[in-house]
């Protein structure tokens, strides 16, 4: 109590020297033992570092700056030249502006991002052009960039099935997280949900997939899933899909629910992304009971009904919720 | 590491990290006005705030705060009420209706995009203002995606250098965005565009003079 407190300063540079090792790679056990010590010994450590990656997270959104930044050259030609320094390019599509040294005023090619999202329930089809097309399910949002060659697509959360058109002259990035799918005349459809690893399925044609970890790119044909993730071990987690779960993972579109042996709990969870009036189950055995069934995603008192009469459990609709069990 | 217990370090994941920038970065800085209205101490705000963060980031699930910006404004009054008992900041007088800071939030309004814009460009701005080598190993991480060992190999430096470079940005970025309660990126003409933001819901109280 007596020590000295220290101070908020040299808690945030601690946090973001932690927040730096974090991002670096897995942290070895003796880190981790370091760090879990650290945050451990002031409660306002933890803020500290929560704050330090948040705002990390934040610059994840920065890729849209790269026509703004090009870092110098490292390569060896670049070692042995004059120390003139290369100046930062600020652009702004096409049109390119020098800046000399500090704070010059920024008129770049952000104009050129668009984005668009959607609501609980919602659905929403953006045309990027030449025939292709996104369209988003729920709670979605996408970062939509136009560029020469065609369009640059950046998932920040939700589902997005992309449809570039056979024949288009225009190919598609797709982005999510570190990992970038390249489109061309190709249908593919990438979900990044909370608390789960994102992941691509293509649906038509065949995708590129390459990330800033990977060395190359891998190939995902029609009627395989990618669970993205850790590079190591990659090609393994790509699965091959029936009809049937394909057409399950799409049935959205139509504003349906499609479930096959998934866990009541996953099924409940899934109509909570459509609606406000979630479902509670009150019996926890009954959360791990199989359901298998087409159902309209805006209507989840229908659903709940359905589970009522399968297992014979009561189900009561209130205002704000529904109550099965 | 399954050997050892990482409970605090599992708290700041990156799924949650985004999440805390989604819906508790937005509202520091109104955090940070209405302590000073109730006469804190610069360092006891940022006090204050990191140690708020705290509390809300070592819950057990983040995602299920409908009012994340009510919850964090509750954590806060508890936290200075406390304080105020162990004698370490002056009392203030009990706070105005909590549901009141709630806004209503409209992933599409135009408004938010252009806000979401704004915040892009004040990111380009510290970024430029890096140190050259500290900004290059920050741009070819962040805008072009590289791993910190990919920086090393192109800038043919150490990656424990690359770290630090990413650190000193990432320090640049927590004092403009954070800390110290003073913004020098804000200009009135953004002050005003904050105002946008509370068209769709009802007037934030914190942001009264």
């Amino acid at each position: 109590m007596a020590q000295a407190r220290e101070t908020p300063q040299t808690i945030d540079e601690a946090a973001a020297v932690w927040a730096a090792r974090m991002d670096r790679g897995p942290l070895l056990d003796e880190d981790a033992q370091t760090l879990e010590a650290w945050l451990a010994g002031d409660p306002r450590r933890l803020g500290a570092l929560m704050r330090a990656r948040a705002l990390f997270t934040r610059t994840e959104a920065a890729w849209s700056l790269e026509p703004v930044f090009n870092p110098r050259p490292y390569d060896r030609r670049a070692a042995t030249a004059p120390t003139r320094r290369r100046l930062l390019v600020w652009g702004a599509g096409g049109a390119v502006a020098a800046s000399v040294g500090a704070a010059t005023v920024i008129g770049y090619g952000l104009t050129a991002t668009t984005a668009y999202a959607t609501e609980r329930g919602e659905m929403r089809q953006v045309p990027l052009g030449d025939g292709s097309n996104l369209t988003l399910n729920t709670l979605s949002e996408v970062r939509v960039r136009d560029r020469s060659g065609g369009s640059d697509v950046r998932l920040m959360a939700g589902e997005v099935l992309l449809n570039v058109a056979q024949g288009a002259q225009r190919a598609c990035t797709l982005r999510v997280d570190d990992w970038r799918v390249q489109v061309a005349s190709a249908a593919v459809f990438i979900s990044r949900l909370p608390d789960r690893p994102a992941q691509v399925t293509t649906h038509r044609g065949a995708v590129e997939i390459s990330g800033t970890k990977l060395a190359g790119s891998l190939r995902l044909e029609a009627g395989r899933r990618l669970t993205l993730g850790e590079t190591a071990g990659l090609e393994r987690r790509i699965e091959k899909l029936s009809t049937d779960e394909m057409s399950r993972e799409l049935s959205w579109r139509e504003g349906q629910l499609a479930f096959h042996d998934e866990r009541l709990e996953q099924a409940v969870a899934a109509f909570a992304r459509y609606s406000r009036q979630p479902i509670v189950i009150r019996d926890p055995a009954l959360r791990g009971e199989a359901v298998s069934g087409l159902f309209a995603a805006n209507d989840p008192a229908g659903f709940a009904q359905a589970i009522g009469a399968a297992f014979g459990v009561s189900v009561r609709v209130e205002t704000d919720r529904i109550v099965v069990g | 590491m399954p050997s050892l217990a990482c409970e605090l370090i599992e708290r700041v994941s990156l799924e949650r990290a985004r999440w805390f920038d989604a819906n508790v970065l937005p509202h520091e800085k109104s955090l940070r006005a209405w302590l000073r209205r109730r006469r804190l101490s610069a360092i006891d705000i940022d006090d204050t705030v990191q140690e708020a963060y705290a509390v809300l980031a070592s819950r057990p699930t983040l995602d299920d705060l409908a009012h994340p910006k009510a919850y964090l404004f509750r954590i806060a009054h508890s936290l200075v009420l406390r304080d105020a008992r162990r004698g370490r900041i002056v009392p203030f007088e009990p706070v105005e209706d909590m549901d009141a800071f709630e806004e209503a939030r409209d992933p599409f309004s135009p408004e938010r995009i252009a806000i979401g814009r704004e915040e892009m460009r004040r990111l380009a701005a510290v970024i430029q203002a890096m140190p050259a080598r500290v900004r290059d190993a920050f741009v070819l991480r962040r805008v072009h995606g590289y791993s910190q060992r990919e920086i090393a190999r192109r800038m043919k430096i150490s990656e424990s250098t690359v770290e630090k470079h990413v650190a000193k940005g990432l320090t640049l970025l927590i004092e403009r965005f954070g800390r110290s309660g003073n913004d020098p990126l804000e200009s009135p003409r953004e002050m005003n565009r904050r105002h946008y933001r509370l068209g769709s819901g009802p007037r934030d109280p914190s942001d009264d003079r």
